[in-house]
């Protein structure tokens, strides 16, 4: 036993030391692995009336992060945590073409109950900022939770060094560098280039710039923002899905229920279950497989024994 | 309303459409028009939106131009779509009327044939369809439909809206007038068991083949069994002919395949694990490939072929 405090400090070192190298939340997402790394739950009934998925959404989402340990595994007293839903479309909650606010508000009082003193909740909109945190429902579930949202401000975003694969530099919002922890709140969505929006994907609404250069490699520039922001929790709504014209969609014809919820702190098995959902295997995706390739997680979920729930 | 009050807020929303908020040239705020054709693809959208529209929504800011260049600064990944239909111009406009808030997205994409490539690609047969423009599909919240060069999106959000966006697209449709009818070649292909709505026209890598592209594509069912009729469209015979030898060489090496003659001059059917099985013929300019045919599918074959003389 006397060589404990070697041991942790050694293994405190090494931790430090890949943190530093790999991303501002890289420390506590490592710090995090001590646990279940992925928890599934699913609602047995489909509600159709908005109170009932209003309900389910919400105990889901508890159900899903309690699986893990629940939040104070991830937010200690005192953090300030950054919150990415996407909140891209001017679209309704049914239209599963943004993060369901329900799943938002839940991950936002789940981070003020483990003693978080401040959650921001924002993304970088496709269509225009204003209409979409309104009209996602978004902006009202997470101010009524107690978080700032806000539409992000483009004077705010620094070039940063990535030290990406082929993204060396690249426009960050600089708020999300000055928080401790980052969670991030996809929904399981078609993509009609790259087959499936889901949360790596949905990293691309902490950057700016000209984020149109992504799409011709897009597998490679995913990758290289999630191997630098590694959130340190990924929580996939997959309570309604949009199973084709992703990503604006619109048309309910093309949004079916999953009754899902997915907390996970290995963001490639999160998406590759989350693929799962749209009927997709994780190898159909270019950018699950090289981030699978780049050792960012593993495509197989099932090795992580995911702990599901029935609810 | 008093008639006089009537016309006066319809040049309230006039001018609040097209003069109080001068168009501007999308996201990127420089307000110059990118190109002498953009400019007048803006100013011909612009006709469409400037007038007053059914329930007198106004205009709840200028409407945005987007171009191949910034289209994804509205749509993000999407955008990848419409520029492989050769998008030209987006006009985008906010409206509210009463409770009712509408967006209007007008996509001017060419040509009547890239604007139902894009149409389609976004519809599904089992959509409910009404009788605007050459097809129209409509959801809670949303109408989309085509017409001539243009594709037209509509959503709406709140009381009313539904009701307003219907009468929307009819004003629009009028409006827009020009070209009211499918691609000609369309409405040659058999009718029989033909599903509904279910054509597309495919710029890109036809059944995953660049040498095929471009390419037509619409469903045949017969009891269970779905078919697909592909027609790639080369630019003379000779090119068909290259095309059929392309896809005769790629089933050699990936699978089976055989001569049939019966179907026609230089005719095959082949099959593989990827495709299944595939009958085609060159036929004219036109590559005619039927996948996963029908016992009977000679008869669709023949009767394409006679189709397209």
């Amino acid at each position: 036993m006397k060589d404990c405090p070697r041991r942790t400090f050694l293994k405190t070192m090494a931790l430090g030391g890949a943190a530093l190298k790999l991303g501002p939340f890289a420390w506590d997402a490592l710090a995090a692995t001590s646990g279940p790394a992925l928890s599934i739950a699913h609602y047995r009934t489909s509600p159709k009336e908005p109170d009932g998925i209003s309900e389910e959404s919400q105990r889901l989402t508890r159900e899903a992060i309690a699986g893990l340990g629940g939040m104070e595994r991830f937010v200690n007293r005192g953090d300030t945590v950054w919150v990415k839903p996407n909140i891209g479309w001017n679209r309704r909650p049914e239209q599963a073409a943004t993060t369901n606010p329900d799943v938002v508000s839940t991950v936002v009082a789940l981070c003020y109950q483990a003693g978080a003193k401040h959650v921001i909740v924002s993304d970088n909109s496709c269509n225009p900022a204003v209409t979409s945190f309104a009209r996602s429902g978004i902006q009202e579930a997470a101010q009524k939770a107690g978080a700032d949202c806000f539409v992000m401000d483009d004077r705010k975003f620094k070039s940063t060094k990535l030290n990406g694969k082929v993204l060396p530099a690249w426009d960050v919002y600089a708020d999300v560098l000055g928080v401790n922890k980052l969670i991030n709140i996809p929904i399981a969505k078609h993509h009609g280039l790259c087959k499936a929006t889901l949360g790596i994907k949905n990293l691309m609404g902490v950057v700016g710039g000209e984020r149109n250069r992504f799409h011709q490699d897009l597998g490679n520039t995913l990758v290289d923002l999630a191997a630098f922001f590694r959130p340190n929790l990924v929580v996939l709504d997959g309570v309604r899905v949009l199973t084709a014209n992703g990503p604006t969609g619109g048309n309910l014809a093309d949004v079916q229920r999953r009754d899902t919820v997915v907390a996970g702190v290995d963001q490639v098995a999160v998406d590759s279950f989350g693929a799962t959902l749209l009927g997709l295997k994780p190898q159909d995706i270019g950018y699950i497989v090289e981030a699978s390739n780049r050792k960012l997680g593993t495509m197989d979920f099932e090795s992580l024994k995911p702990r599901r729930a029935e609810l | 309303m008093k008639p006089w009050a009537r016309r006066t807020s319809w040049l309230i929303c006039g001018l609040l459409a097209a003069g109080f908020f001068p168009p501007r040239s999308s996201a990127s705020g420089d307000g110059a028009p990118r190109t002498q054709a953009s400019d007048t693809a803006q100013k011909h959208l612009l006709t469409f939106v400037g007038a007053p529209l059914p329930g007198n929504p106004t205009a709840q800011g200028a409407p945005l131009f987007y171009g191949p260049d910034d289209l994804y600064q509205y749509m993000d990944g999407g955008a990848d779509v419409y520029l492989l239909y050769d998008f030209q111009v987006l006009l985008h406009q906010d409206f509210k009327s009463g409770q009712a808030e509408l967006t209007v997205d007008i996509f001017d994409m060419g040509n009547a044939e890239d604007a139902f490539g894009m149409y389609a690609a976004e519809r599904a047969p089992g959509y409910n369809f009404l009788d605007i423009g050459i097809e129209a599909y409509r959801n809670e919240g949303i109408l989309n439909f085509l017409q001539d060069r243009y594709y037209i999106k509509l959503a709406g959000f709140g009381p009313g809206s539904d009701d307003l966006l219907e009468k929307i697209a009819r004003v629009l449709s009028e409006r827009i007038a020009g070209t009211r009818s499918f691609p000609p070649l369309l409405e040659k292909l058999p009718q029989e068991h033909r599903v509904k709505h279910s054509e597309q026209f495919t710029r890109k890598d036809p059944l995953g083949h660049p040498f095929l592209s471009p390419a037509y594509v619409v469903s045949y069912k017969q009891g269970e069994l779905e078919s697909k009729l592909l027609i790639s469209v080369a630019k003379d015979p000779a090119e068909a002919k290259t095309r059929l030898a392309s896809l005769t060489k790629y089933f050699r090496e990936s699978g089976e395949y055989e001569e049939a003659l019966d179907l026609g001059d230089g005719a095959i059917q082949a099959s593989n694990t990827f495709e299944g099985c595939v009958i085609a013929v060159a036929q004219g300019r036109y590559l005619i490939v039927i996948v996963n045919p029908a016992n009977n599918a000679a008869v669709l074959l023949k009767k394409t072929i006679q189709d397209l003389k």
